[in-house]
């Protein structure tokens, strides 16, 4: 077929663009994201037991602003990585912002009391490590999902980059979720085994980016 | 905010046959200037040599050595270039090496949207100029400038692509239904350009994806290309249009009877949205939800068709 019959084509479907449809789509795709993780994590494991004493929802709430901050340090380069022409200008910078603040807060309590510090990073229990790790990853799944749509809408050129911020993301929601369920209250723990959960979460998202984004 | 500033013209460039990554690092001389004292043209080369170079996308390649930096319209700089080139960065010829200084920054007040644009008027190359108020134009749904805004591109693209798919060895057919690949493409993810972003960039971005794509899918590869093929190009996009090997109304039938239907209405029959609208008992914004998804259904047809 000619390649000006396609042109026309083409023209007959000129729909006036809204600005800001993009970033639209993807807050949108987020915020489901966010709910439904939530509410798998009601409908799953729960939130901790006694969740409603301010000792406790004081952690949830210290938990909640490092995962919090992991998705709002991502989400602004997973928007530019889908944009092209701008997906060169993608910086990793100030993603490991949070990360790095909690482990300095993790060194400076160690460093105030060195003989805490296996207590602190074993958790509640001998398998919160893993626990940690699987829940994290388990709730990223849902946003995750969400936030592949909504690449999907963009145009990224650099899957494996999108892939793994779309996977920061999730992670960092992920690690949101199961805040409300984590009962091992230390920040060393959350430092390594939240960060590390949501670093997992970015390397799966890397993996699997080239080929669920291809278009 | 990074408006388009400047085109300079690059002496001392070493394009690279990578292209995974669509930046290169190279170094940049900008000859001194008549007209300029030393500082100005040192500071001009230092925040050159900062910034990484976006590759004008591969109409460099194709056209000579045109470069896109951002920067901040204050500090643009207009560079003139050395050897002339088929992409001429001046209206006038290219004897006297210059640079100018846009020491007005009337862009400086730039706000989202619109302001940008004027920031663009004495440093953009004119093509940037011209594509991006149409492009403009085309998102705010003005089917005119859109038209000639596809024309315009698939020139551009039809060049780009019959001169890539030459040095890995395939024919000007492979290059037309990359062509009409990329074409449909550019349509269907046309929201993720924003106005206040340069187009060019924005354009090349998506046809060099749709090529690095093509690649993988044809399991080609970059290395099948020989070095020198990088410096030798001559861009023919004014050859005729060729037919493409895809027969894309065929595809269509094969994703939608509707959406073919309401197409063959519209553009063959010349009939408008509302007629098509009632000769299929449909509403109109139905019609047009149709033509929209039968387009972003055949972009994925004809992809599959292409590899």
């Amino acid at each position: 077929m000619n390649t000006d019959r396609l042109i026309d084509m083409l023209r007959s479907d000129i729909e006036p663009v809204r600005r800001g449809h993009l970033a639209g789509t993807l807050v949108a795709a987020i915020s489901v994201g966010a709910v439904a993780t939530f509410i798998l994590m009601l409908a799953t494991v729960g939130p901790r037991a006694g969740f409603q004493s301010t000792d406790h929802l004081k952690w949830i709430a210290l938990k909640l602003v490092f995962a919090l901050s992991v998705v709002a340090a991502g989400a602004p380069p997973l928007y530019r990585s889908i944009r092209p022409g701008l997906e060169n200008e993608v910086r990793w910078s100030l993603v490991v912002v949070p990360l790095l603040v909690a482990i300095a807060v993790s060194i400076a309590i160690v460093l105030d009391a060195p003989r805490a510090l296996t207590v602190m990073l074993r958790g509640a229990t001998t398998i919160s490590w893993m626990r940690c790790l699987s829940r994290v990853v388990f709730f990223a799944a849902l946003p995750w999902g969400a936030l592949i749509y909504a690449i999907r809408q963009g145009a990224p050129t650099r899957l494996r980059l999108s892939g793994a911020f779309a996977g920061l993301v999730a992670g960092g929601m992920g690690a949101a979720a199961y805040a409300f369920n984590c009962t091992s209250d230390s920040i060393p723990f959350v430092a390594v085994w939240y960060g590390l959960a949501i670093v997992l979460c970015t390397v799966i998202g890397a993996q699997l980016g080239p080929r669920m984004l291809r278009w | 905010m990074v408006c388009p500033a400047a085109y300079l013209a690059l002496s001392d460039v070493t394009i690279s046959p990578s292209v995974t990554n669509s930046t290169i690092r190279s170094r940049v001389s900008v000859s001194n200037p008549p007209g300029l004292d030393r500082n100005q043209t040192r500071s001009i080369s230092q925040r050159v040599g900062r910034l990484q170079f976006k590759v004008f996308s591969d109409y460099s390649h194709a056209t000579g050595a045109g470069f896109l930096i951002g920067g901040a319209p204050e500090q643009a700089a207009l560079a003139v270039a050395r050897d002339e080139t088929e992409w001429p960065l001046t209206p006038a010829g290219a004897d006297a090496p210059a640079v100018q200084l846009d020491g007005e920054a009337r862009g400086s007040n730039a706000t989202a949207g619109d302001a940008c644009s004027l920031s663009m008027d004495d440093n953009v190359h004119p093509h940037e100029r011209d594509l991006r108020v149409l492009m403009t134009a085309s998102l705010d749904g003005d089917a005119e400038a859109y038209h000639a805004l596809l024309k315009r591109i698939t020139a551009h693209l039809r060049a780009y692509y019959r001169n890539r798919l030459a040095q890995i060895g395939h024919g000007p057919t492979e290059a037309e239904d990359l062509l009409q690949e990329a074409l449909l493409a550019i349509h269907t993810r046309r929201n993720t350009y924003d106005r206040r972003q340069p187009f060019t960039p924005w354009l090349f971005a998506i046809a060099r994806y749709k090529f690095l794509d093509f690649l993988r899918r044809t399991k080609s590869s970059f290395r099948d290309l020989p070095l020198e093929s990088a410096g030798q190009i001559v861009a023919d996009s004014d050859v005729d249009a060729i037919e493409s090997s895809v027969d894309l109304l065929r595809l269509m039938l094969k994703i939608s009877e509707k959406a073919s239907k309401v197409i063959q209405y519209v553009k063959v029959e010349g009939m408008t949205v509302s007629e098509a609208a009632k000769r299929c008992k449909l509403s109109e914004s139905a019609v047009k939800v149709t033509i929209h998804r039968g387009l972003k259904a055949l972009a994925v047809q004809i992809r599959k068709e292409n590899a």
